[in-house]
C-alpha cells in the first residue's frame, strides 16, 4: 500500500460571498436546464404572437400618434401579472423545500456553508431566471413598438423596473411558502392558489365592502400597466361602478381603486423584506428529518 | 474546551423529538487515524448522531467537536475538514458528476485548476469515470452512493463521517465501498462509520461503539469486543456427512459448548478455547472420521456479544 497521502494538500475555506456566487451559478445553470425555462419562453412567444396578430383583424393597432404606443404596450402588460405569478410559482415555490423533500440537502448541508449563503444563492439564481424571462418579454414589446411606431416610450422602462420589483416581492412570498411546506408539490400548489385565488377572493370581498385592497400584493400589479396608461391614473379611488339595483330595494356599487406608484413600491418592498426574512429564519432553523 | 487533537469529541450529546429521547447524553472520543464503527439496531440513535455532527439536526443538549470546533455553534468551520455521507443523498438531477463535484469543490475552496484534477481523481476512485459526463437524474441508487462517497473524499478531509455507506448498494458495490474505506483507513483518514452490519464493522473498523435507545452501551476495540464472550463460532464444512453417533461424540469434545448442523455436511460449533485448543479440536474431528475441508471462524462472536448487549439494555 502506498504511503499515507491524506492531507497532503490544504484548501482554504472560501468566504461567504464566494460561496454565494458558487451557489448562484449552479442554481442558475439548473434553472436554465430545466424544461420550465423552455416552457416560459414558449408561453411568452405565444402571448406575444397573440397580441401582435389579433388587433389587425379588428381594425389594426392603436393609431393615435401620442397614445398609440402606450395603448399598444398595454396589450402586452395586461398579461404580466399572470406571467410574474407563474414565475414566482415555478422559480420560488420549490427553491427551498426541494432540498428537504428531494433529499438533496443530505449532500449539500454537510458542506461548510452557511444556510444564509445557500438561501441567498438560491434567491439570486431564481431572480436571475425570472429577470431573464421578463426581460425577453419586455424586449419583445420594445422591438414590436419600435417596428410599428418607430419610437419607444420611457414609461416602458419604468414599467419594466416596477415589474422586477413586483416579481421580487412575489418571489419572496414563494420562498416563504417554500421554506414552510413539507413537500415540493404542496409548495407549488399553495403558491399558485394564494396568488390566483386567495388574493383575488380577498380583493373581491374587500371591494364589495368598499375597503381599500392596497395591502394585497397582487393589487399592486396594477402599477405595471398604470405606467403605460398615459397619463398615469392618478385618481384614487376611480369612479364607483353601479352594478344595478336589486329588486325590492338596496343596491350594489363597487369602488375600483387604482394603486399609486409610491404605495406600490412601498408595499412591494414590505412584502419582499418581511417574506424573505421569515423564509430565511424558517430555512435556517429547519432540520433534515426523515 | 475539548482537545483539539482528537478529530471527533462528543460530550453529553442529546436529542429529543417531541419528548422522545433519540439521543441520551452520548459521549465518546475518536482518536486520529482510527476507524470506529458505530453500531446499533434501527432507531438506536446512530443516524441522529451523525446528522447532528453534520449540521442536519440541532442538538437538544451537549456538544460535539470536529477537529476542535464545536459543530453545534460554528458548523461552517467545524465541517471544513470533514467529509460526510449521510443516508443515501440525492444530487441535483440536472448536473453531471463532474459538475456536481466541481460545485462541491468550489464550496470547499478548491481552486478551479486543482478541482479539475481532484474531481477526476475521486471519480476514478469510486469507479464512475464512464458516467462522469452524464446527468445524475438517471443514475441508480448505487451510482448516487458512489458520487456521495466521491464528494466526501474530494477535499481530502481529516475526518470521514459515514452513515451506513453501503446501504442500497448491490453486493459488488458493497464490497467496493468497503475496499475504498479500508484503503482510506490505511491512508490515514479518521473514519466514524455507522452501520447495522456487524461483519462490516468487524471487517473494516478497529474500534466499535455500540448504542441502543440513544445511549452508549460499550466502546472498545473490535478485537476485545469479539473475545469478551469467550465463545467463538466455528464454521466447519465436511466432505462426508455427520451421523448421530459422531454428533454426540463431537458434543463431548473439550471446549465444545454447542453444535448446529444446518445440513448434514456443515456444522457450526460454539467453541471456548485458544488457538492451540482449536488445533486440537480439528485433530479430534479428523480422528472421529470427519473429512474436514474448511475450518473457519464464522466471525459471529461480535454478533453474539452485540445481541446479548442489546437484549440486556432493553
Amino acid at each position: 500500500m502506498a504511503a499515507p497521502t491524506v492531507h497532503a494538500r490544504k484548501w482554504r475555506l472560501p468566504s461567504d460571498f464566494s460561496q454565494i456566487e458558487a451557489v448562484t451559478r449552479v442554481e442558475f445553470v439548473r434553472n436554465l436546464r430545466r424544461k420550465r425555462l423552455l416552457i416560459f419562453m414558449i408561453i411568452i412567444i405565444l402571448v406575444s404572437a397573440l397580441v401582435l396578430s389579433v388587433p389587425p383583424f379588428y381594425g389594426g393597432y392603436p393609431d393615435n400618434p401620442i397614445l398609440g404606443p402606450y395603448q399598444f404596450a398595454q396589450y402586452f402588460t395586461s398579461a404580466i401579472n399572470f406571467l410574474v405569478i407563474l414565475l414566482a410559482v415555478f422559480y420560488g415555490g420549490d427553491a427551498l423545500v426541494s432540498e428537504f423533500s428531494n433529499r438533496t440537502g443530505y449532500a449539500i448541508f454537510p458542506n461548510p456553508i452557511r444556510r444564509s449563503s445557500l438561501f441567498l444563492g438560491k434567491l439570486f439564481a431564481s431572480m436571475l431566471a425570472c429577470i431573464l424571462i421578463l426581460g425577453v418579454y419586455y424586449l419583445i414589446i420594445a422591438v414590436s413598438m419600435a417596428i410599428i411606431y418607430q419610437r419607444l416610450v420611457v414609461e416602458l422602462v419604468y414599467s419594466f423596473a416596477y415589474a422586477l420589483l413586483y416579481m421580487a416581492a412575489c418571489l419572496g412570498v414563494a420562498f416563504l411558502i417554500s421554506a414552510s411546506m413539507r413537500s415540493t408539490v404542496s409548495a407549488l400548489v399553495l403558491t399558485f392558489v394564494l396568488f390566483l385565488f386567495i388574493f383575488s377572493m380577498i380583493s373581491g370581498i374587500l371591494m364589495v365592502f368598499g375597503v381599500r385592497t392596497e395591502p394585497l400584493l397582487t393589487f399592486q400589479a396594477g402599477v405595471i400597466s398604470g405606467f403605460l396608461n398615459g397619463p398615469y391614473p392618478e385618481s384614487f379611488p376611480s369612479p364607483q361602478i353601479p352594478l344595478g339595483r336589486i329588486p325590492g330595494g338596496g343596491g350594489l356599487e363597487l369602488v375600483i381603486h387604482n394603486p399609486t406608484v409610491v404605495h406600490g413600491i412601498a408595499i412591494c418592498l414590505d412584502w419582499l423584506l418581511v417574506s424573505l426574512l421569515l423564509a430565511y429564519i424558517m430555512f435556517r432553523r429547519r432540520e433534515m428529518l426523515g | 474546551m475539548a482537545s483539539s487533537v482528537e478529530p471527533l469529541v462528543i460530550e453529553n450529546l442529546s436529542k429529543s423529538y417531541n419528548g422522545f429521547k433519540a439521543l441520551d447524553s452520548l459521549s465518546l472520543n475518536v482518536a486520529p487515524r482510527s476507524c470506529v464503527g458505530f453500531l446499533g439496531p434501527n432507531g438506536a440513535g446512530k443516524t441522529t448522531t451523525i446528522k447532528i455532527l453534520t449540521s442536519l439536526l440541532r442538538a437538544s443538549g451537549g456538544r460535539a467537536f470536529l477537529n476542535g470546533v464545536d459543530v453545534t455553534k460554528d458548523p461552517k468551520n467545524a465541517l471544513e475538514k470533514v467529509g460526510a455521507v449521510v443516508e443515501t443523498p440525492e444530487f441535483y438531477p440536472e448536473l453531471t458528476p463532474v459538475e456536481t463535484l466541481s460545485y462541491f469543490a468550489r464550496l470547499r475552496g478548491i481552486s478551479p485548476a486543482n478541482a479539475e484534477a481532484r474531481v477526476a481523481e475521486v471519480i476514478e476512485q469510486v469507479k464512475m469515470s464512464e458516467w462522469k459526463d452524464r446527468r445524475i437524474g438517471k443514475f441508480s441508487k448505487g451510482m448516487k452512493q458512489r458520487i456521495a462517497v466521491a464528494q466526501a473524499l474530494l477535499h481530502e478531509p481529516e475526518l470521514l463521517l459515514l452513515d451506513e455507506p453501503t446501504a442500497g448498494l448491490d453486493p459488488r458495490g458493497m464490497a467496493e465501498v468497503r475496499d475504498i474505506i479500508k484503503t482510506l483507513r490505511l491512508q490515514g483518514y479518521t473514519i466514524f462509520m455507522s452501520s447495522h452490519l456487524l461483519f462490516e464493522v468487524q471487517q473494516v473498523c478497529d474500534k466499535a461503539a455500540i448504542v441502543n435507545k440513544g445511549k452508549l452501551l460499550i466502546y472498545d476495540s473490535v478485537e476485545d469486543l469479539s473475545t469478551r464472550k469467550h465463545v467463538m463460532k466455528l464454521e466447519i464444512d465436511l466432505v462426508n456427512t455427520i451421523d448421530t453417533e459422531t454428533y454426540t461424540k463431537v458434543c463431548a469434545l473439550d471446549g465444545v459448548k454447542g453444535i448446529q448442523c444446518p445440513t448434514a455436511s456443515k456444522m457450526f460449533i460454539d467453541f471456548d478455547g485458544d488457538t492451540v485448543a482449536r488445533k486440537s479440536l480439528l485433530e479430534s474431528l479428523q480422528r472421529l472420521g470427519l473429512q474436514v475441508y474448511s475450518f473457519t471462524d464464522a466471525g459471529v462472536a461480535l454478533e453474539d456479544f452485540y445481541l446479548d448487549l442489546i437484549k440486556e439494555s432493553k
